[in-house]
């Protein structure tokens, strides 16, 4: 909701888009379907970008911070519809707290390096820019992939 | 060990994505730094996952108790990677319940541990405890292993038994010493008997007041006091049950009851298991009988079987003539109640304790089904006639009252009765 509080115009538009978001996410949570997690993140996320179609072009440092908390929601969220068996141990939660803490700090400092090598003072151009693309694609596919492998 | 992934590794992937390819398009590095964090803990995650090298194993601090008792459980789990979160999960049978620890229990395994349970045996059988499922999450969770392990344990779980005053005394008693007062005369303490005295009687033998009262030599007579054979038939071809109890139940603990009382006084004990399957164990006297007679009735399983069974399967030996056949029987079975008869009309001394199947049916709660279990107790009640008629005692024994009543009923009946010849 951080996008319509902070944008110009249309943010009831986005209040929409990101009650939606939340909405899907509680009916995830309701009705154990972990499969529409990432649908309602990607509406919360549909909701941020759509903040740049009405704002300045001001680089917004929040990001990293955003995609820290979108991370630990997602996690809180495939925490509850997990199948876990068993009363844990003393120590186990937080353990696992800690853990979480560890990369949402690591995700924001992610974002940091990304917001800060795009600040970086380096001539563009179309071959930069496809180098970036490739770089993206390539990524993705080879997390991609061995996800599938790894199934 | 299957591995399975996390609904979140997909999720991430697609998340991560998603917002790259936006980052790019829209040409706003914000987006690719909200996805940086997905994209990041999938790397790290498919970077680390490796298969922990589980090992478990199952130890029990005894292999045998009684109904009631409890036991310690060991579980031994060994990684040779750290496991954030384990999962396991102790599969007991039906009858062992755990009354102290976690089952399923979550823990995190460095090394190795030992998870602790109390499991408590709630019914009588042997089981085989040990088998393990295990569910090994690593630290990000994006992957699970999951694996099982068999130890299969072997565990004898004995019934309880009753406390009997008495014991059923057969009409007939065998050629061994034992505790058992024979009807004949002989060697013996049990006074029976004066008569004259005869070439060959030993002088200690002569009871002298009554010599010097008719004027001439007389002496006591004794009775001896010799082993019994029982048999124990249980009938296994039926059982009404309700909640945790049934007839068969009953029966087992009505068997090794009676089974370690007449083998503690020197008696020989067989059994004969009359079912589905067909089992039997000759008599024979001492511990090992008595343990062998109660390990073949932790086997004792009802087994639907439409065969017509007839006694005369049973071997001769398992059968010896003059034993006390006590039949331990709900007496649902058209058949084991033919076999009966039929021992009766070979001339067994039997005696017929009745697991009452009455206190695990419903009378009903229309006015048709209550007739309809009326005319069931009637037929009940024409049966026991037949076996009194027959010269069989027949006494109830409902779940909950002590063994001894009906050994005392069983006793009474045998006090005022004569053996017919059927």
């Amino acid at each position: 909701m951080y996008a319509a509080v902070v944008a110009e115009r249309l943010g009831g538009l986005l209040a929409i888009a990101g009650a939606a978001g939340v909405a899907l996410l509680a009916a995830a949570l309701a009705i154990r379907a972990p499969a529409l997690v990432a649908p309602a993140l990607a509406l919360l996320g549909a909701e941020y970008a759509a903040l740049f179609a009405v704002r300045d072009d001001t680089l917004d440092v929040r990001a990293p911070l955003y995609g820290a908390g979108f991370l630990v929601v997602a996690e809180l969220a495939f925490a509850a519809l997990e199948q876990r068996a068993g009363k844990p141990e003393p120590g186990l939660v937080p353990r696992r707290a800690a853990t979480l803490v560890a990369v949402a700090a690591a995700g924001v400092l992610a974002g940091l390096i990304v917001l800060a090598a795009a600040a970086a003072p380096l001539d563009g151009g179309v071959g930069l820019e496809a180098v970036g693309v490739v770089a993206a694609v390539a990524l993705v596919a080879v997390l991609g992939r061995a996800a599938v492998r790894s199934r | 060990m299957s591995r399975e992934a996390s609904p979140r590794l997909a999720a991430y992937a697609v998340l991560g994505g998603l917002a790259l390819i936006a980052a790019l398009v829209t040409r706003r590095p914000e987006l690719a730094a909200l996805g940086a964090p997905f994209l990041l803990v999938l790397g790290a995650g498919l970077l680390v996952t490796t298969d922990p090298g589980l090992e478990a194993a199952v130890r029990l601090d005894r292999d045998r108790l009684l109904e009631g008792d409890e036991l310690t459980v060991e579980i031994d789990v060994a990684a040779a990677r750290a496991v954030e979160r384990l999962e396991l999960l102790l599969e007991l049978p039906a009858g062992l319940t755990v009354s102290d620890g976690d089952n399923p229990a979550a823990i995190r395994v460095s090394g190795s541990r030992t998870v602790t349970l109390r499991v408590r045996a709630e019914r009588w059988g042997a089981y085989e405890v040990g088998d393990l499922t295990v569910r090994a999450r690593d630290a990000l969770g994006l992957f699970a292993r999951s694996g099982r392990f068999r130890a299969a344990v072997p565990l004898k779980v004995y019934p309880t038994r009753d406390a009997l005053r008495r014991l059923l005394r057969p009409a007939e008693t065998q050629l061994y010493s034992g505790d058992e007062l024979a009807r004949a005369k002989g060697e013996g303490l049990e006074f029976a008997d004066l008569r004259p005295f005869a070439f060959g009687d030993r002088v200690r033998r002569i009871n002298w007041r009554a010599s010097a009262r008719r004027g001439e030599l007389w002496v006591n007579e004794q009775h001896p006091e010799r082993n019994v054979d029982v048999v124990l038939f249980v009938d296994s071809f039926a059982e009404v049950q309700r909640a945790s109890a049934s007839s068969l139940d009953l029966a087992v603990r009505a068997a090794a009851t009676l089974a370690a009382r007449y083998t503690r006084r020197r008696d020989r004990v067989g059994l004969v298991s009359f079912g589905g399957y067909l089992r039997w164990l000759e008599p024979g006297g001492g511990l090992v009988q008595l343990y062998r007679i109660v390990d073949a009735l932790l086997d004792t399983e009802i087994a639907l079987s439409h065969a017509w069974k007839e006694i005369d399967h049973v071997p001769a030996r398992t059968l010896p003539p003059q034993a006390l056949v006590v039949a331990l029987t709900p007496l649902l079975d058209e058949r084991s109640i033919r076999a009966l008869l039929h021992l009766r009309a070979r001339g067994f001394d039997l005696d017929v304790i009745e697991l009452s199947p009455l206190a695990f049916v419903d009378p009903g709660a229309t006015e048709s089904e209550r007739l309809a279990y009326r005319l069931w107790r009637l037929q009940r009640e024409a049966l026991h006639a037949q076996f009194r008629a027959a010269g069989v005692a027949v006494a109830e024994w409902r779940h909950g009252e002590p063994l001894a009543r009906p050994i005392e009923e069983v006793t009474a009946f045998r006090r005022n009765a004569t053996l017919a010849r059927v």
